[in-house]
């Protein structure tokens, strides 16, 4: 464009002629002023409010946490003596007296299992400080051999301690070794699922499983049974036992509850296309072996993500629509292009084994190809549908190809398709819409102009479906190695070339 | 069209950009609850913002009709506004987010008049001048909105809008050169599309 005709162009932008305003609209514009403007005065007091709130929250937990606080000291300050109250004086209708804790809780039984659930269920309320003094009968056993008891019970439970350990353990363990751990545990297959062993948080019903099932098989084991116990935990513990039938009962609902059991990795497909890397390793060793991989294990959605790769430069918030076009890369005969689509997502560092979080939910992917622009379109894969996603997770790029034909005598501006992406954000709430509109002289630069990842994912797809059986492939093998030469960092291409070679070598 | 307003866009960029301690002193009022400093806002503004949009719809009336919108929006967007961009900027994203959301929402009724029919209906002597200028400048307002979202954008706001590059670029949170590189897209592509309607 030559600097005249570029100032004329100027000149006519800049003075174009405009009318005045009508009368009166900036009355009617000031009649729509609200009237409370004082946004700033109503976030201050909203902000006052909810400070006053958190001060109101934390002295109500500083309250509860001293309370806690102060009766664990309590029971910690004479653990005997506790002990004693709770296995001699505590009448048969009040057997939830013991402490909490897992090892304190084996001292009062010679099934520990069964009382240990019972004092699982316990509430912090029944102290036994509770129990008037002068109603407590005599003990049947003396203190010292409740402490020789509470010693042996102590040895004994130790292994079912490290049970309980090992299950914790487990939680992030291969099912396999989580089987064999129920195994050990004479199968009943409890688990802790978001839970604390000993003190029972959000995990109630598999810790009771836990304590009541290791045990017996124990018992089965130990050459000795313990000593027998006093009469009132006797009672207590026969009046647990309907409830520990119960507890057991329910292992079934948590039976598939482990964090181990979720799908954590990434995903293998989005919007329905392919993304799964696994497909080309599996067709690269077929062809390596000297083999030919069958049509209908060559999935080219995933060949076709494979090579398009994850960007350069992620995104650095939220979700990014790509949208290119060009000429198809083996030409055989009249317009033929390929537009690519590809979205990414915002990276974010992920811990080994952890899930990754979505960044958006409710994705639909919408692409309106024009009806004068184009003869004949279809998605190139396995399916032309895109499905609606529901949740959008971070690290996310995931490429789709349609082959067009063009109509002929087009204009440069014409529209030829227009892809929509909607999605929900998971951080504001609100919905977006990105659009990107492909033009007919978006397809008049060559091939080889255009990015190299949009030149990788059309190789890989014409490569791909001439793995099905159509098209040839040493043309594809030639253009691959032309895109390795000029990159020879691009690993990719580089993998293309030498398996387009394979492929042609064994006669397809 | 009774009276024509020369609307250059480097005057308008001067009219747009008060001074920076002024403007801060408006929203501060604003956002305090003074009505009047809220009037002194549309006083500044509204010509300006109308013209924008008579510039991107090239209907008097609609053009109206959305200035009133704009300012509906604003007050409702107020206190997400961070002060980062000038007022004006602020005021003219709104005002371009409401013109597209009007060209995008299905149309339920149909207007019988002709959306020039005001222009063309001028009986002063120059009106065959003022007409075959209308043409050519609705001739190019349509090109321009035949650019994609981006260029189409940038070069509303800075023609038509008369914001600066460095604004633009603010807001597009892109660099000044970026938008200078649109800028020059858009022109080729303008230039290319303006050729064809003579052609055809």
């Amino acid at each position: 464009m030559n600097v005249k005709r570029r100032a004329e162009l100027q000149r006519k932008l800049s003075l174009t002629a405009v009318p005045r305003p009508p009368a009166g609209l900036a009355e009617r514009i000031k009649a729509d002023i609200p009237k409370y403007l004082d946004a700033e005065n109503e976030r201050r007091r909203l902000s006052r409010s909810m400070t006053l709130n958190f001060r109101i929250a934390a002295s109500i937990i500083l309250l509860v946490s001293s309370v806690l606080v102060t009766m664990h000291l309590l029971r910690e300050g004479d653990p005997n003596l506790v002990s004693m109250k709770t296995a001699a004086a505590l009448p048969p209708r009040a057997p939830m007296a013991a402490p909490q804790r897992a090892a304190d809780v084996t001292v009062t039984s010679p099934t520990p299992s069964e009382v240990r659930v019972e004092i699982a269920q316990a509430p912090p309320a029944a102290m036994p400080v509770a129990v008037p003094a002068p109603e407590v009968p005599a003990p049947e056993v003396p203190a010292p051999e409740i402490a020789a008891q509470r010693q042996r019970a102590r040895a004994e439970a130790a292994p079912v301690q490290q049970l309980a350990d090992a299950r914790v353990a487990a939680r992030n363990e291969t099912a396999p070794a989580r089987d064999a751990l129920a195994e050990n545990a004479g199968g009943v297959e409890g688990g802790v699922v978001g839970g604390t062993v000993g003190n029972v948080v959000g995990g109630a019903v598999s810790e009771g499983i836990v304590v009541q099932s290791a045990p017996q098989q124990m018992a089965d084991n130990a050459p000795a049974p313990a000593a027998p116990p006093a009469a009132p935990v006797a009672t207590a513990a026969a009046t647990a036992a309907p409830r520990m039938a119960k507890t057991a009962n329910s292992s079934s609902i948590v039976r598939e509850a482990y964090a181990v059991d979720l799908d954590l990795g990434p995903r293998r497909a989005v919007f329905g296309i392919s993304v799964d890397a696994d497909v080309f390793h599996q067709i690269k060793t077929t062809l390596e072996n000297g083999g030919r991989p069958a049509a209908n294990r060559v999935n080219v959605d995933a060949l076709v993500n494979y090579f398009a790769g994850a960007p350069a430069k992620p995104p650095k918030h939220g979700v990014r629509l790509e949208v290119e076009a060009s000429p198809a890369p083996v030409q055989t005969s009249g317009n033929g292009g390929i537009v690519r689509f590809t979205v990414d997502t915002e990276a974010m560092p992920i811990a080994g084994g952890a899930s990754t979080p979505p960044i958006a939910k409710d994705a639909s992917l919408d692409v309106d190809i024009d009806g004068d622009a184009v003869a004949s379109f279809h998605r190139i894969g396995e399916s032309d549908d895109i499905a609606p996603e529901s949740a959008l997770l971070h690290n996310v790029s995931v490429t789709g190809l349609y082959a067009l034909e063009l109509k002929s005598g087009l204009r440069a501006m014409q529209r030829v398709a227009t892809i929509r992406l909607r999605y929900t954000s998971v951080s504001d709430g609100r919905t977006h819409t990105i659009e990107r509109v492909i033009h007919a002289g978006d397809f008049t630069r060559p091939w080889t102009a255009a990015s190299r990842r949009h030149r990788l994912a059309s190789l890989g797809a014409v490569w791909g479906e001439s793995l099905k059986g159509t098209g040839g492939g040493v043309d594809i093998a030639r253009r691959a190695e032309e895109l390795a030469l000029q990159d020879r960092r691009d690993a990719r291409a580089k993998e293309l070339a030498a398996a387009a070679n394979a492929s042609s070598g064994a006669g397809m | 069209m009774a009276e024509v307003a020369s609307f250059p866009a480097r005057e308008r960029e001067q009219d747009a950009s008060p001074p920076v301690r002024g403007e801060q002193k408006l929203l501060a009022d604003i956002r305090a609850g003074d009505t009047a400093a809220a009037e002194e806002l549309v006083e500044r503004t509204y010509s300006a913002v109308f013209a924008s949009i008579f510039r991107l719809c090239g209907d008097r009336d609609l053009a109206a009709d959305l200035t009133q919108e704009t300012y509906q929006k604003a007050w409702a967007a107020l206190s997400g506004f961070d002060g980062r961009s000038q007022l004006f900027t602020w005021l003219y994203r709104i005002a371009y987010t409401t013109f597209l959301n009007h060209i995008r929402r299905p149309r339920r009724m149909t207007s019988l008049d002709e959306p020039d029919a005001i222009d063309v209906r001028d009986e002063r002597p120059a009106a065959d001048e003022l007409l075959a200028d209308a043409e050519e400048a609705e001739r190019l307002r349509e090109a321009v909105m035949k650019l994609s979202d981006d260029l189409r954008f940038t070069v509303t706001a800075h023609f038509w809008g008369g914001l600066p590059v460095k604004e633009i670029a603010r807001i597009e949170n892109i660099t000044t050169v970026a938008i200078r590189k649109r800028l020059h897209r858009a022109f080729s592509l303008l230039e290319t599309l303006l050729d064809e309607e003579v052609l055809s």
